[in-house]
């Protein structure tokens, strides 16, 4: 079976931290926890690594979330490739946007932490 | 002998014999005095004829002129207009409009034919001076040497003979227009002049009018300019404060099951300030929690009602029975209840209609008015009463609490208003709770208000109305339809589960087989399709994401079909695509991970024993 990886991408060092710390268990199922601090170090990761499953904020500097979607589903064949996007709430139209550029869903700010590692388990095959 | 029209000479007529003396007598004097007046009454008749010929002529252009003013509001076409019917009116080699700009102090020249001049100072050439003066000028012959003489520049290509008219509006002159010939001298006349000036008189008007509808033009992209900024700023705010937020709520649920799960337990002392202490943490991240999760429906409130204002909230109407409304609002509210040990009582009249209406935004009416109503109530008790009332439905939401003063019963539907002194009442909840009410209730065609009198209490009143009698022939047939499908399996209906994962379709047979469903599944769009022709089941449960065809697309097929358009379909997904879902008539819709309390209240209300419309 193939390593389960999955990315957290966030410019805002607190919610990186507290998606690493809503998913650290997920490191007892040996899923790899891999983190991004923009759009454009999202892609490298994702291309490089190959993760199942990226947790991606849209309002990012550099390469936005919609951005990296997009890339991803132009430059790189990962059928496999689960995005969920992070946004806020009162962005439909950004929402709709998000999943005509490829993200398969999105969890609106605040999200809560138990949704969050719940919808990874299922993802991942875990639950 | 002279030929005279009116008291004017305008020609002669001779004889003369070259071969004899006194060759014409008397008789022939007179003869030819007939002749001669016969001839200059014709030439006046033919100078009449052409006259009125060239002033229908004249009437038509300017009839085209005005109607070209009345008709453009835009600047340039009316000036375009206006200049090529000058030029055929008056076959002029040279027409120009001359604007003033009173702020710059510029002459510019919108429309030239003929020339081409660069704008110019107020000051130079005969436009100015007509500008000036306010007076039309005529200049037939010389019309340099007059310039000259006057001091004026000359501007331009010169002319031989020139014709320009002040354009006012009120009193005030805006601009010149002016024909000119190059080729001859006394080109135009008097008449010319008035025909000018009346035609100038309109456009004074047509350019102030697009002047207006100009600034109205201008007014109107502002405020939409302003309106797109507001939203725009609200979205960035909304992001600024959830970014926060994510973190604070986030963070305490993750400190309270830390604390729970692996320190609390831990933590073992007979110590009455530690035992206190390990109560307290709990108690004091819960109200962190709380408190988060109000600012987040607060800000949720903020964005709702802008984005009403703005129109751009999305609506998800559907044929509803208010009862199912107000209980849900009733059971989201009951722990509002216990609180503060208030009686709830509810009066709802048997056999209402079904109404045209957005299930949770009517929800939201209702806990609102519920909240206020137990907010400001301290003994007493509250009562919901729903009846139909003239053509609509009437829900009533009554308090025995402080009541509201009749001065300020108008404000309560205002934004950001609160009644009573907020220095000495401190101010409960955000003030937007009622104007939102009143933004739902009106989008659904009712209204809204209060009857209340201080210190005894108030009731809410607002009315939706009831559908057209059309859509209650059609549930009517759908409720014969479902007798018909109850009976066919002993009173047990059926439910189609279409999922692609195995465990999920597991999940839900267990689940609701329990509440005596018979259960059909299958695992793609495809088959799902075929099942429900060949089975009819009484609802379907529809996953969205699954291969062959996706839950949407079964949707559309199952809806767009006569035989199959009134099953109830209940999708089950994680794309939260509300418009789409009410775009294709989907009955529900609920979002994974399954709330299976939810999904049973979905099923008895679609399809349950108190359900008023069935399949």
């Amino acid at each position: 079976m193939e390593d389960l990886k999955l990315l957290i991408v966030d410019d805002e060092p607190h919610i990186r931290m507290l998606l690493e710390q809503t998913l650290e268990d997920l490191e007892d199922e040996d899923v790899e926890i891999l983190v991004a601090t923009n759009g454009q170090e999202a892609f490298d990761i994702i291309s490089k690594e190959k993760p199942q499953l990226v947790f991606l904020d849209v309002m990012m500097p550099k390469m936005n979330g919609f951005e990296v979607c997009e890339k991803v589903k132009k430059e790189l064949n990962m059928e496999k490739l689960h995005i969920v996007l992070l946004t806020a709430k009162g962005q439909d139209a950004d929402r709709e946007k998000g999943l005509n550029a490829g993200a398969n869903e999105y969890m609106t700010k605040p999200f809560d932490p138990g949704t969050i590692k719940n919808r990874a388990m299922t993802i991942l095959g875990l639950a | 002998m002279p030929i005279i029209t009116g008291t004017k000479l305008i020609g002669n007529v001779s004889l003369q014999n070259l071969d004899k003396e006194n060759a014409y007598n008397e008789s022939d004097v007179e003869l030819l005095e007939t002749l001669v007046n016969s001839l200059s009454i014709a030439i006046e008749n033919t100078r009449l004829f052409e006259e009125t010929k060239q002033q229908a002529n004249q009437m038509s252009i300017v009839n085209s002129v005005s109607q070209a003013m009345t008709s453009n509001l835009d600047l340039e076409t009316l000036f375009k207009r206006i200049g090529d019917n000058l030029q055929e009116l008056f076959r002029a080699d040279i027409v120009y409009i001359a604007m003033i700009d009173k702020v710059t102090n510029i002459i510019s020249f919108p429309y030239q034919y003929g020339d081409d001049m660069a704008p110019m100072k107020y000051g130079e050439g005969l436009t100015s001076k007509i500008i000036e003066t306010k007076e039309s000028r005529l200049i037939n012959k010389d019309v340099q040497l007059r310039n000259d003489k006057l001091g004026i520049k000359r501007i331009g290509i010169e002319a031989t003979s020139y014709l320009g008219v002040p354009v006012f509006y009120n009193d005030e002159v805006l601009g010149v227009l002016s024909v000119q010939s190059t080729k001859e001298v006394g080109r135009f006349s008097d008449s010319d002049t008035h025909l000018l000036e009346t035609i100038a008189a309109n456009v004074g008007i047509a350019i102030h009018n697009a002047w207006l509808f100009e600034d109205a033009e201008k007014a109107r992209a502002q405020a939409e300019q302003a309106s797109e900024a507001k939203s725009t700023f609200l979205s960035t705010v909304s992001h600024e404060l959830r970014t926060p937020l994510t973190s604070v709520i986030g963070f305490a649920k993750i400190i309270k099951e830390k604390l729970e799960e692996r320190v609390l337990p831990f933590v073992v002392s007979d110590e009455k300030k530690t035992k206190r202490a390990k109560v307290q943490v709990i108690q004091n991240l819960d109200i962190v929690i709380s408190e988060g999760e109000r600012l987040t429906t607060l800000i949720n409130t903020v964005l709702d009602l802008v984005k009403i204002e703005a129109g751009r909230l999305d609506w998800n109407m559907q044929e509803l029975s208010i009862s199912t409304v107000i209980n849900q609002a009733t059971d989201a509210t009951s722990s509002l209840f216990e609180q503060k040990s208030l009686p709830l009582h509810v009066e709802i009249e048997q056999n209402l209609p079904k109404i045209l209406g957005d299930n949770d935004r009517l929800i939201q009416v209702m806990i609102n008015l519920i909240s206020n109503a137990v907010k400001f109530t301290d003994e007493g008790d509250i009562t919901i009463k729903v009846m139909s009332k003239d053509g609509s439905i009437q829900i009533s939401v009554k308090d025995s609490g402080i009541g509201i003063a009749k001065t300020d019963q108008d404000n309560v539907f205002e934004k950001f208003k609160q009644v009573g002194d907020t220095l000495t009442d401190k101010p409960k909840g955000t003030g937007l709770g009622l104007p939102i009410c009143k933004e739902i209730v009106e989008y659904h065609g009712g209204k809204i208000w209060v009857d209340s009198e201080l210190d005894k209490g108030s009731t809410f009143i607002f009315d939706l109305p009831i559908d057209d009698p059309k859509k209650a022939s059609r549930q009517r047939s759908a409720e014969e339809a479902n007798t018909q499908s109850e009976t066919k399996n002993n009173g047990q209906k059926t439910i189609l589960i279409v999922d692609d994962e195995p465990e999920i379709r597991n999940l839900l047979r267990q689940e609701i087989s329990e509440f005596g469903y018979i259960i059909k599944e299958v695992e793609d769009g495809k088959q799902a399709v075929e099942s429900v022709r060949t089975h009819q089941p009484d609802l379907v449960i529809l996953d969205v994401m699954m291969p062959e065809i996706n839950g949407f697309d079964v949707a559309a097929i199952l809806k767009s079909d006569p035989k199959t358009k009134d099953m109830p379909i209940i999708v089950l997904s994680i794309v939260d695509d509300k418009q789409r879902v009410s775009n294709l008539g989907i009955d529900a819709y609920l979002t994974k991970p399954i709330d299976i309390k939810k999904l049973m209240k979905e099923i008895e209300k679609l399809i349950g024993k108190d359900a008023q419309i069935g399949a």
